[in-house]
């Protein structure tokens, strides 16, 4: 599966956001279903503050200054409020949020972030492998350079990106484990934080040896054939 | 499906109701209706010249000789910037002062362009005051409006 859309390799937005389009569709196609509740708050915040807007417009226009100035200023105000609290769900809540879901492997959420003129893609994903109920969350930073997964005139390759996805995510790798590649390499780098109680010791212990997760390692070292 | 849709023509309409909103507050801060308009005679020169364009304010409750209010009378498709030459405080109890115009660059007060009866103008009819101006730009909606009658 390839995209057939050329993008500007030189435009780091417009790689970050085709590379974000393909997350949920791969995820997708392993079955994951798509928890949208972050989305339709950030939907409900948005369209509430443009509805009061639309209506403010439309009485002003059908009854007039006069009539509506009474209700000019609330509105206003709503308006403000709802546009703050918008502002911040972006910036403190989803902070970039480009997937989360839950599927039979586990729960995921993915936020996905590049530097200014580093054309590094950076990923936080924070999951919890199935049963969801007894284990807790784990977070893992994971970063590649777009070079992987895009070709130098500006196609993306799906196949390079599901095999750094898969081979770096313990969960996505038990989802899709024929695109688990043992040694990954050529520049991605992952940095794992793991929540590590007396009940999971093993578990990630043997989830670290599935997934070939170590921390630091993965640089330089040739990927098998 | 849904969502996506929604998602991707959010900006267009948080643009637009950004505008629609930006203009809500400067219709609020001002306490005008009309807080830009475009002078569209001579009537003010050298003061005020034929395409300037004017910014108003509304929120001091007295209006003073020397002042250019901006009247407006009910049922008058335009309104009529000039300078306020006499003003009369408490006339009655139907309004709080009384207020005689005329266009500086007028050899005759506007009392014959007040409505049949009338010869001063009251403060409720006032939609504001000039209190700046931007020269020449306002040719550019006068020939608009002028394109768009023919």
């Amino acid at each position: 599966m390839s995209a057939t859309t050329k993008i500007a390799v030189h435009s780091l937005s417009d790689l970050k956001n085709t590379t974000d389009d393909a997350l949920p569709n791969y995820l997708h196609s392993l079955k994951f279903k798509q928890i949208y509740t972050q989305t339709d708050i950030r939907l409900a915040l948005g369209y509430t503050a443009v509805a009061i807007s639309g209506a403010l417009f439309y009485f002003d226009w059908k009854l007039g200054w006069d009539a509506t100035k009474a209700y000019t200023a609330p509105a206003v105000a709503a308006y403000f409020l709802l546009n703050g609290a918008f502002t911040y769900w972006i910036w403190f809540v989803e902070k970039g949020a480009v997937y989360e879901g839950e599927g039979k492997t586990g729960k995921i959420q993915v936020r996905s972030s590049t530097k200014k003129h580093i054309p590094i893609y950076e990923v936080d994903v924070t999951y919890t492998p199935a049963p969801t109920t007894s284990n807790p969350p784990q977070t893992i930073h994971i970063r590649a350079p777009f070079t992987r997964w895009f070709t130098s005139d500006g196609y993306f390759v799906a196949k390079p990106f599901q095999q750094w996805l898969a081979s770096e995510v313990p969960v996505i790798g038990a989802a899709d484990p024929n695109n688990v590649v043992e040694e990954i390499g050529r520049g991605s780098e992952s940095e794992s934080s793991f929540n590590v109680s007396g009940t999971n010791a093993i578990d990630i212990l043997q989830q670290l040896k599935a997934g070939g997760n170590q921390p630091g390692a993965g640089s330089g070292r040739r990927r098998k054939a | 499906m849904i969502r996506r849709l929604l998602h991707e023509i959010f900006p267009a309409l948080w643009l637009i109701s950004a505008a629609i909103i930006g203009h809500a507050n400067l219709r609020l801060v001002t306490n005008c209706s009309d807080y830009v308009m475009v002078v569209s005679s001579e009537s003010m020169e050298p003061a005020l010249y034929r395409g300037d364009l004017i910014f108003l304010w509304n929120r001091e409750e007295q209006v003073h000789a020397g002042d250019i209010p901006v009247v407006w009378f009910d049922g008058r498709e335009l309104p009529m910037v000039h300078r306020a030459i006499e003003v009369h405080h408490e006339i009655d109890t139907n309004c709080t002062h009384a207020i005689l115009t005329k266009g500086d660059n007028n050899l005759f007060d506007d009392v014959v362009l007040y409505p049949v009866g009338r010869n001063h103008v009251y403060r409720e009819e006032v939609k504001g005051s000039v209190r700046g101006y931007v020269p020449f730009i306002g040719h550019l909606i006068l020939f608009v409006k002028s394109w768009i009658v023919l």
